[in-house]
């Protein structure tokens, strides 16, 4: 391996090392989730593993296409759903050294490795399966590492487009809904034919489709005109990997954002929206709510975020509104929840979970100016549940727009259990903001762990909040009545609020005794690898 | 024999954020073993431009050498011969001082142990071995400086490029920075440096450079700029129009 790499990741490793004193009990808990939802996909790659062994080359036919066409979409997919593609060099900092740019493209292609990693172990499996196979060539498996390299470029060459559009203010609100159409589109054809996906995921694909000529390939078929197919593939997507890392590696991210700032001094219509909340309340806490908002709303990871947790509502509601058709199910009728509930989920990691670290720099003047630790942190909840209600409003005015069934007992509903939700969220958020702050780059879009990860993580604290919820919903099916679900709220609120004020004092006397520790936290960057 | 070339030039170099031209048809001789200070008021082009010279950013069009070799093409061997002090922000916050001067040595393919060894003397030339196990995000301002100035020493480049190397810096760090910044420039290295402390500038810079708005607005010796008796200071503030105080507030 070349010297530069071996100290690039000498230097990650030792960052790392050094930082790790500082973990705190939210990183034991992430490392749980992790355990437990990369072992749930371990325990499906050995079933996987198992299918393939021992199934017959005809059934594997009908499989393994399939099965790699949804890899490909899960791989290339849901890190962007997720706004988190994992790990990835800083290339800000090292390209002022001497590395040739085909070792940092090298780097970078083995870090997407971490955008999706589930998949590289249900690859494994399937490769392993494959060799136990005494029906399907030996040399067949190695197909199925050829197919990772063609994902792993792929994948590096979207992240690198996606994150210089995402750069682009008009361009990247445009993309977003461009993507959200793309993951509609199964939806789409699920409604409007509940048979399609069934019928495309079972058709024979062409063979010169990489995931059709990847499979056969691997069940010894047609050999050399696969391995053209396959190799011409993965030649493509490393083309086009390379092509776009090396844009990016000139990509003058401040060059991209003056473009959008010509006129600086024009007063929009969303900064009068932004300024309503804060001209309503008393100075500190105004004008404290008023640089929370332009701050946030001004950093193009929280902007991403904001896009992707308003856009999926049309994500659920696109194929209803394509049908025509108004299902009954349990998610239909409880849509607007739904959305928001996802949609908080995404906002909480800029809003909720780590509240001092997108605008670090401030930290050190609340701390030195003379303002009490509670009202700053109240500041920032009220902006968080500001963003939350404007992101449930922006959902219901989409929808009306697009004539669907949005209630104003839905609306009512949702924004509801929303608060409720937020109320719990922001006393958990505000304890782990204090006691495990992070410094976070807000210019970065792309959250750096796996996509994976952040779903198991959240999957774990959600659950765990949507408790009182799923019992406020159990009230209104016991009793059949909207007063019992509103009642078991209106308790679930006071509750929260009870919660929030005990985790408020526990909050100030931590942020107290670990003032130092806080400032020194908050002011550190990264390591070469973010 | 053949003359060496400049350790910079620079043609008509532009750089355009949006409507604004940062750095507005910017040319530039600067030849080598010599100290040029790189002067301009806030906002002038200053870092734009080291960024350019650093690769850190395209330019908008223009072309630059460093050592006689074209930016981009020859990039990965200027970048091997020229030693950065970039903006701060570049280094690693989870590093100790000496772990990041032997990182520094490594990506500029240094074997493991001279880059160690190295490190280690360098550490103890700019004083800071006795916080040799602090991390650098606990650093003071100054001492980042300094860490900076020492990992771009390890290679021993030909070319020194510094933006604001003296910010935030003691007197006795300044002085060390200064006497080896000298010594270098005696064994044939260039320095460019920009830099708002103008005493420090007037005393090491043999050349000087004046941007402001983007445009170079003088060029030479301070001996040439100079009218009379006139500091440094004098001449950057008459050459950048400056010289008059704003009218304050009356509450203030």
């Amino acid at each position: 391996m070349h010297a530069q790499t071996l100290a690039i990741l000498w230097a990650q490793g030792k960052s790392v090392r050094n930082r790790f004193p500082r973990a705190g009990a939210s990183h034991v808990l992430s490392i749980v989730a992790a355990c437990i939802w990369y072992g749930i996909w371990t325990g499906g790659a050995i079933a996987e593993g198992l299918i393939c062994a021992e199934s017959e080359p005809a059934v594997l036919m009908q499989l393994l296409p399939s099965g790699l066409l949804l890899l490909t979409l899960y791989w290339q997919l849901i890190p962007i759903l997720m706004v988190s593609t994992g790990l990835s060099l800083d290339l800000r900092r090292l390209v002022v050294y001497p590395i040739p740019h085909s070792q940092l493209f090298t780097m970078e292609v083995l870090l997407r490795v971490t955008a999706a990693g589930e998949m590289l172990v249900m690859l494994t499996g399937a490769t392993a399966g494959l060799l136990f196979n005494p029906r399907v060539p030996v040399w067949g498996a190695c197909t199925l590492p050829v197919y990772a390299a063609f994902n792993l470029f792929l994948s590096t060459g979207f992240r690198d487009l996606l994150g210089r559009l995402f750069a682009r203010k008009r361009i990247r609100e445009v993309l977003v809904f461009g993507l959200v159409l793309v993951a509609a589109l199964p939806q789409i054809l699920l409604r409007s034919d509940p048979t399609a996906i069934r019928r495309v995921l079972n058709a024979q694909p062409t063979l010169y489709l990489p995931w059709a000529a990847a499979a056969r390939l691997a069940l010894g078929s047609n050999p050399f005109l696969c391995f053209c197919i396959i190799a011409g593939w993965t030649a493509i997507a490393y083309a086009f990997g390379r092509w776009q890392f090396e844009r990016s590696l000139r990509f003058d991210s401040a060059e991209a954002q003056s473009k959008d700032n010509l006129q600086p001094n024009r007063i929009t219509m969303t900064e009068r929206i932004f300024q309503i909340v804060p001209s309503l309340l008393p100075d500190p806490l105004g004008v404290l709510v008023e640089k929370e908002i332009r701050v946030l709303s001004r950093s193009p990871r929280f902007r991403l975020v904001f896009l992707m947790g308003f856009s999926f509502g049309l994500l659920i509601w696109l194929p209803i509104a394509f049908n025509g058709n108004h299902s009954t199910s349990a998610l239909s009728s409880h849509y607007l929840t739904a959305v928001t509930v996802y949609a908080i989920m995404l906002l909480g990691e800029v809003c909720i979970w780590n509240i001092f670290g997108f605008d670090r720099g401030a930290v050190q003047l609340y701390y030195s100016a003379p303002i009490r630790m509670s009202t700053i942190i109240v500041a920032k909840n009220i902006t968080a549940v500001f963003f939350i209600v404007l992101e449930t409003l922006l959902i219901a005015l989409v929808c009306l727009f697009l004539r669907m069934p949005v209630t104003l007992s839905g609306l009512v509903e949702s924004l509801c259990v929303a608060i409720t939700m937020t109320i719990f969220l922001l006393a958990i958020g505000n304890m782990m903001s204090t006691r495990n702050p992070r410094s976070v780059d807000p210019d970065q879009s792309w959250r750096s762990t796996s996509a994976g990860r952040v779903q198991a993580t959240l999957i774990f604290i959600y659950v765990l909040v949507a408790v009182p919820i799923a019992l406020a919903y159990a009230a209104r099916f016991a009793f059949d009545s909207d007063a019992a679900f509103y009642g078991v709220l209106a308790i679930d609120v006071l509750i929260g609020i009870a919660v929030y004020w005990i985790a408020m004092d526990s909050t100030i006397e931590t942020a107290s005794q670990r003032k130092e520790s806080i400032i020194a936290v908050l002011s550190g960057g990264e390591g070469p690898v973010v | 024999m053949t003359e060496a070339p400049p350790a910079i030039a620079v043609r008509d170099l532009r750089k355009v954020y949006g409507a604004k031209a940062a750095v507005d048809g910017l040319n530039l001789t600067v030849p080598q073993r010599s100290f040029f200070g790189f002067l301009g008021p806030n906002g002038a082009g200053k870092t734009t431009t080291i960024r350019m010279l650093m690769g850190l950013a395209p330019p908008t069009s223009g072309s630059i050498e460093l050592l006689g070799l074209p930016m981009p093409e020859k990039e990965v061997e200027i970048k091997s011969r020229i030693g950065v002090v970039p903006d701060e922000s570049l280094l690693f916050d989870h590093l100790t001082g000496p772990e990041f001067v032997e990182f520094v040595g490594r990506m500029y393919s240094l074997p493991r142990a001279i880059a160690r060894e190295r490190a280690r003397e360098l550490i103890a030339l700019f004083e800071l071995d006795a916080s040799s196990r602090k991390l650098i995000g606990e650093y003071s301002k100054g001492m980042r400086k300094r860490v900076a100035m020492a990992a771009s020493l390890i290679h021993r480049p030909q070319l020194f490029l510094m933006d604001e190397p003296f910010e935030g810096v003691d007197a006795v760090g300044a002085r060390l920075m200064k006497d080896i910044l000298i010594d270098q420039v005696r064994r044939g290295a260039t320095v460019f440096l920009t830099s708002h402390v103008l005493e420090v500038v007037e005393r090491l810079c043999e050349r000087i450079a004046i941007i402001h708005e983007g445009k170079i607005v003088t060029e030479g010796t301070i001996a040439d700029l100079r009218s009379g008796s006139e500091s440094l200071e004098d001449i950057f503030v008459r050459v950048v129009g400056a010289d008059r105080m704003g009218e304050s507030p009356a509450w203030l």
